[in-house]
């Protein structure tokens, strides 16, 4: 074996084991799998051995190629570190070329599995060598990657709408394949970055890409506009000259887990709703006004999800700040004995959820009144708004143990509590004539009442609540 | 007047099935400054973090001032001041900010100590504007050794507060732990790895190893008395020395032993064969921990 290959080899195999030791055995046997569950159903369809051996084949393969497409790729791009690149400079060319032939073969394979399927070969080869590119500048950390991707998704869902013909003629096709070429080598340069500021300032955002799919990393603390900035800064002064406890403990959480982040979020969904209902008042049709004071509040119901994810947000901030938790917990400020301690976190933590969910509650309120909903459908929307009520609750529990800090506990309590509150809905409806909505609702805000009762009842006898997660 | 300001009576300490503090006791006395030394893992933080209820201990009771950790009332808590491993704290918020907030916190505030240790320790204008998050390791962990001395804490508990200075940043540290806290008779207690750093501040080491206090005295004491013996086993197997902290038999037969009173060797020490070595805090942790 010649030098070039050895290199080749070497970082084919370094790239593919950067994310599992063994990824040629899971891919080779994901391949399998994936052959045999499409040869069976093929067979049952058609009964043709032909056939199926043909689909299996081109899953198989499929599989492989788009596996090790998936796996050597984010590999690739993390062996061009910003000190190899400068330093082994010959290593990032081998990465690049390497990648250019991974790319053109899975391009060229797709494009002749294609051929005696329903799909359109020129289409095939164009979409998957765009896709691989736009996949590589995403891994780049490139500003525009997300741009790109969202834009090479409109000619996939709407490949019906495209002109006939488009790539029939050698012009066209050429045109577009050019284009995919451009796209390629502006993906190829993005991703192996030959050092430089350039190149630390990208794996920074590769880094933070990353972080941001973790749940820690999702709801960390970012730098915010001046205007949400000042404000917050205004209302931590006045609270630490009135040196009350409860509204410090309230910013232990981080600035964009403090109600008046929070507001201002609202106020700015609240802000763009205006502005496009104002546009769809002032320019859309008397069809399109109709539907939207009809169905307008449906889309603002959509809001109600929030607390679901406010609740996991606040967890979650409540396990990554356990060390400032520990200098609150020994504060002269707070209380001395765990029942009064956890008394005040739970108090400030509850008051915090329900004014956001007030806040919210408002705001959906306010989006159904500027879509025009009627009053029976604005009254409706209270109703669901009273249905999330519960979930305020799931700010208290016991904080010290991790055991329930995340997971899926919240969104089935979510679930169990929805469903018990329209089935006492249902039993109202019947025995007292109330509207189904209106029982439910009320059978939401005593779940919400038993659920605070019985989380201050337990923060009784709970070790401190801080710094949480800390037993199992 | 020598009751101890804290006092560790028989705590334990699992995680799992692994032994942290092991049925451990200590004292800490009025004004003494005590190293804690141990090898990584050994449980300093955990100490740290039990001596002052930040977890919940397996067995055994915790008191600071004479009152249980887990109720302390206010006025205990304003005398206490803590430096955790972890430095990045509050770290949306900028020095000010910080400072403020925890000034907010405690009933007593020295405004004019915050302020002569930020412009001594480089905290210019420009870096009181930067969030706590922008700040380098080193001025992530100042920042939180001034927030501590801010209360002008009476006990001050540090875990492991020089880690990230740079030698600078150590001397700086260290001369206002000397001048700054020491000289008006704050009770410290700091882990640290850095024995160099130990040896100018400390006055008392405790080692802790298998979830005990396995060593404690005074430093000069423990320095001059610490001596290893080393000699073949014929000589040295079934003789006690006094103080006798590790004994350790090599392939080859030859016995060491570390005793923490050179003084009392008497005979032994003169035997033909045996050789007798003072020993430095290095080699004293190496033979203590190990």
């Amino acid at each position: 074996m010649n030098a070039a290959l050895r290199d080749y080899h070497l970082l084919w195999r370094m790239a593919l084991s950067i994310r599992h030791a063994r990824t040629n055995t899971i891919l080779f046997g994901f391949a399998v799998f994936a052959a045999l569950c499409v040869g069976a159903l093929v067979q049952l369809e058609e009964r043709e051995p032909l056939h199926t051996a043909s689909a299996a084949v081109r899953v198989a393969l499929a599989s492989l190629l788009g596996g090790w497409m998936v796996y050597f790729v984010p590999g690739a791009v993390k062996l061009n570190t910003p000190f190899t690149a400068r330093m082994v400079p010959r290593m990032r060319r081998r990465l690049m070329g390497l990648t250019t032939l991974v790319w053109a073969i899975a391009t060229a394979s797709a494009t002749l599995m294609s051929f005696d399927t329903r799909m359109v070969p020129a289409f095939v080869f164009l979409g998957t060598g765009s896709w691989i590119a736009a996949y590589g500048l995403g891994l780049s950390g490139h500003r525009a990657a997300g741009a790109v991707q969202c834009a090479l998704v409109f000619p996939v869902v709407f490949n019906s709408s495209l002109p006939a013909g488009l790539f029939d003629s050698l012009a066209g096709l050429a045109v577009a394949t050019l284009l995919m070429l451009a796209l390629g080598a502006f993906a190829l340069q993005a991703m192996f970055m030959n050092g430089g500021e350039k190149h630390y300032a990208a794996c920074e955002a590769r880094a933070l890409q990353s972080e941001r799919l973790s749940a820690a990393g999702q709801f960390r603390e970012r730098k915010e506009r001046k205007f949400g900035a000042a404000l917050y800064l205004r209302v931590l002064r006045r609270d630490c000259r009135a040196r009350d406890s409860g509204r410090l403990l309230g910013h232990l959480m981080g600035a964009q887990n403090h109600w008046v982040y929070r507001a201002i979020m609202l106020g700015r969904v609240v802000a763009v709703a205006a502005c496009a209902l104002l546009g769809m008042r002032l320019f859309a049709s008397v069809d399109t006004k109709d539907m939207a004071a009809a169905t307008g509040w449906i889309f603002a119901s959509a809001l109600l999800l929030v607390p679901l994810f406010d609740s996991e947000r606040r967890n979650v901030r409540l396990k990554d700040t356990a060390a400032e938790q520990a200098l609150f917990r020994l504060a002269p400020a707070m209380p001395g004995a765990a029942p009064a301690f956890n008394r005040k976190v739970d108090g400030v933590l509850l008051r915090g959820a329900l004014l956001e969910w007030a806040m919210l509650a408002g705001t959906v309120l306010i989006l159904s009144a500027m879509s025009g909903a009627s009053a029976s459908s604005m009254f409706m929307q209270a109703c669901f708004c009273c249905l999330t009520l519960p979930l305020v609750g799931a700010s208290l529990r016991n904080h010290a143990h991790r055991a329930g800090l995340l997971g899926w506990r919240l969104f089935l309590g979510a679930a169990a509590s929805i469903g018990t509150s329209v089935a006492a809905g249902v039993a109202l409806e019947r025995a007292l004539g109330l509207p189904l909505t209106a029982g439910a609702a009320l059978a939401s805000i005593v779940i919400a009442l038993a659920v605070v009762a019985g989380g201050f009842a337990r923060s009784r006898t709970a070790p401190f609540a801080f710094p949480a997660g800390r037993l199992a | 007047m020598n009751i101890p300001i804290v006092r560790l009576s028989s705590i334990s300490k699992h995680f799992g099935r692994s032994t942290v503090l092991d049925g451990l006791d200590w004292q800490v006395m009025p004004g003494q400054v005590i190293g804690l030394l141990g090898r990584n893992g050994a449980g300093k933080s955990t100490l740290l973090e039990c001596l002052l209820g930040l977890r919940e201990t397996d067995g055994g009771s915790v008191t600071i001032y004479g009152e249980d950790v887990n109720a302390l009332s206010d006025a205990t808590r304003a005398r206490i001041g803590y430096v955790p491993q972890k430095s990045d704290l509050f770290e949306w918020m900028t020095p000010r900010q910080m400072l403020d907030y925890v000034k907010a916190l405690y009933p007593r505030w020295n405004d004019a100590k915050v302020d002569a240790l930020l412009a001594r320790w480089g905290f210019d204008g420009g870096m009181q504007d930067k969030p706590i998050s922008k700040l380098s390791g080193g001025e992530q962990q100042r920042l939180s050794i001034i927030r501590a001395l801010g209360p002008d804490p009476e006990l001050l508990i540090l875990d492991e507060p020089v880690s990230a200075l740079d030698p600078v940043g150590r001397r700086d540290f260290l001369r206002e732990l000397i001048d700054g806290v020491i000289e008006r008779g704050t009770t410290v207690v700091f882990s640290t790895h850095i024995l160099s750093d130990l040896e100018r501040v400390a006055l008392d080491i405790a080692f802790l190893k298998d979830g005990r206090i396995t060593l404690q005295g005074q430093l000069d004491e423990l320095l001059e008395g610490a001596r290893r013996v080393t000699g073949p086993g014929a000589l040295l197997d079934g003789v006690a020395l006094a103080g006798e902290v590790r004994r350790h038999r090599s392939l080859d037969g030859t016995v060491s032993v570390v005793t923490q009173n050179g003084a009392a060797l008497g005979a032994v020490g003169t035997q033909a064969g045996v050789r007798v070595e003072t020993l430095s805090l290095e080699d004293l942790f190496i033979e203590v921990t190990q």
